[in-house]
């Protein structure tokens, strides 16, 4: 039988949309109210998850770090490492396809992915739904917000109505786009001009407000990679080691970088696109060794700081 | 007293409705005809049994396969869907979507795992057919939105997150790797993917449902037909991201497997 999601009476939440960026589907059940957002929150910092109760969602994306977790590859359950980088959860409300892979398309299934995986939470929803059962809070919240016990409907529900409010358009670049041209230092303006610039050709695949095309891409990290990537998920050759664009909001923040935490610094990845990376077969056709000089590459980093916003920290 | 008189109103309607409802005939639409023809029903079960060759099949029992490795299974599960019925004149009727099938419990002393019971109009039907496996959409849905008793719930640990998709089938043993007769090598097998959904066709299986009389269609699943072609001793895994010749195997195998008492 299908659940029907049903409609509650609490206050809706009121959601900011940041100038340039579209209208998010926030229909049905991805319907937004304080009240699930809140239960949301808690639930994602909440360890109960994890099969021991020591791994939040929130232990792999810290606020602080623009809701990554600092590290190379992201850490579970008595300490298992994971196979992946922990991507930022901001402005997942736009995104199409979810994890580097693009193997769910939803909010609400990616987090089944974590719950799962033996190396993150290594946990499994009826084991979640058995505690949160037992977890008076939990019983009144889910009553009050899904007019009914806690169920997988309503925890992935929850989860993804917070995940949807963390929303970041906010940084010294957007100011400058609305009209603030002090907003960026001159160093900066330089680093934004190469970044738009035919030459450079960034914007290929990091476009958009959200500094994304939303494709799968090989950037030439390696020549033989431990992770197939997209591949996993369509089994096609032509996807092997192709990796999901990420956004570029907030990069200062979200170090390392790549899906495998390669690069440690913004200054590495541009050295990377400004070498050309290795020659794999799948590698992009818009990547080729760019030779920048330094005061250019100094310049592309500073513009990528430009990106942060940092009120979404203040939060 | 208003109130009390429409409450009495909305009994009376209940109770009506409900007596229309429990007539046993279906309505069907008659293909390329514009006619509406109304029919008595009669009810039709389908049974699924486990066998291996000619014996019933129990789980944790040694079996050989047909490459004389020893085997056994220890757990058998798979997803039946879109059960059709056929017959001349009338269109395809889809008589359920899906159906999760646990051989754990095998009921052939009683005639077979209830599949499907339901009511269908009398007369002869020319066969049915159903999948072994789950349609795109079904495959790709989200199991939180199932409730937890549902066969696509996440409760029946069925579903391959990291991929929001389906496992069709599961079959997971062990086998005998150093020829004592006791299997005690792990061999796991779980077939999924769109490209591996398969039809098991009973098209031309005759059969006839009477009025107002039960009528059992049991169908057989031979437990060895799944590893032919497969040297389960040395190629005894796939979770269906890898080694995709061994996933067609045994997914056509399972169709094939099945077979009409």
């Amino acid at each position: 039988m299908l659940l029907i999601s049903c409609g509650t009476n609490e206050a809706k939440f009121v959601f900011k949309i940041p100038n340039g960026f579209d209208e998010p589907d926030l229909m049905g059940d991805k319907e937004l109210t304080y009240l699930k957002v809140s239960l949301g929150e808690k639930l994602f910092f909440d360890p109960l998850l994890s099969s021991d109760s020591t791994i939040s969602c929130g232990s792999c994306h810290q606020p602080n770090l623009a809701f990554t977790d600092g590290k190379r590859l992201s850490t579970g359950v008595n300490n298992r490492k994971g196979k992946r980088n922990s991507p930022t959860l901001l402005n997942l409300a736009w995104s199409k396809r979810l994890l580097a892979d693009g193997g769910v398309n939803s909010i609400e299934t990616q987090m089944l992915v974590p719950i799962s995986d033996h190396n993150e939470m290594n946990s499994s929803i009826p084991q979640i739904i058995q505690k949160l059962n037992r977890d008076e809070y939990y019983i009144e919240v889910f009553h009050q917000v899904f007019d009914r016990k806690p169920d997988a409907f309503g925890l992935t529900r929850a989860i993804s109505a917070y995940i949807r409010t963390l929303v970041s358009g906010n940084s010294r670049w957007d100011a400058f786009v609305a009209g603030d041209t002090a907003a960026l230092s001159v160093e900066e303006k330089n680093g934004m001009d190469l970044f738009y610039s035919s030459e450079l050709n960034c914007t290929s695949c990091h476009s958009g407000y959200l500094f994304t095309n939303h494709t799968f891409q090989n950037n030439g990290l390696y020549l033989n990679y431990q992770d197939s990537g997209r591949a996993l998920i369509t089994y096609k050759s032509e996807d092997l080691n192709k990796f999901k664009v990420p956004t570029l909001r907030n990069i200062e923040l979200t170090a390392p970088y790549m899906h495998d935490g390669n690069f440690n610094s913004l200054e590495k990845v541009v050295e990377h696109y400004s070498k050309g990376g290795e020659p794999h077969m799948n590698k992009s056709s818009k990547i080729s060794p760019l030779d920048l000089t330094c005061i250019e590459k100094q310049e592309l980093v500073a513009f990528l700081k430009s990106l942060t916003d940092l009120s979404i920290i203040n939060q | 007293m208003v109130s009390k008189f429409s409450y009495v109103l909305a009994i009376i309607f209940t109770f009506v409705v409900m007596i229309s409802c429990k007539k046993d005939t279906t309505t069907i639409v008659k293909s390329g005809v514009d006619s509406v023809e109304e029919k008595v029903d009669g009810t039709l079960n389908i049974k699924i049994n486990g066998m291996v060759d000619n014996e019933s099949f129990v789980m944790y029992n040694n079996y050989v396969n047909d490459s004389g490795q020893t085997y056994r299974v220890e757990s058998i599960r798979f997803y039946v869907g879109d059960i059709s019925l056929y017959s001349k004149g009338y269109e395809n009727n889809v008589l359920s979507d899906v159906n999760l099938v646990d051989l754990l419990e095998n009921h052939t002393s009683s005639g077979g795992q209830e599949l499907l019971s339901v009511n269908v109009p009398e007369g002869h039907y020319d066969g049915l057919s159903f999948a072994i496996g789950l349609d795109t959409a079904t495959n790709h849905s989200d199991p939180s939105i199932y409730l937890s008793s549902d066969p696509l719930s996440s409760f029946q640990n069925t579903h391959w997150d990291w991929n929001q998709g389906y496992k069709f089938l599961m079959v997971d043993g062990k086998i005998d790797s150093d020829g004592d007769g006791i299997p005690e090598q792990s061999f796991s097998y779980h077939i999924g993917l769109d490209d591996y959904y398969k039809i098991v066709d009973f098209s031309s299986d005759t059969f006839r449902i009477a009025a107002g009389e039960e009528t059992d269609f049991l169908v057989s699943l031979n437990i060895n037909s799944l590893f032919v072609g497969v040297d389960v001793l040395n190629d005894g895994f796939t979770h269906s991201t890898s080694n995709f010749p061994l996933v067609e195997t045994i997914a056509s195998n399972s169709a094939e497997a099945f077979y009409k008492n």
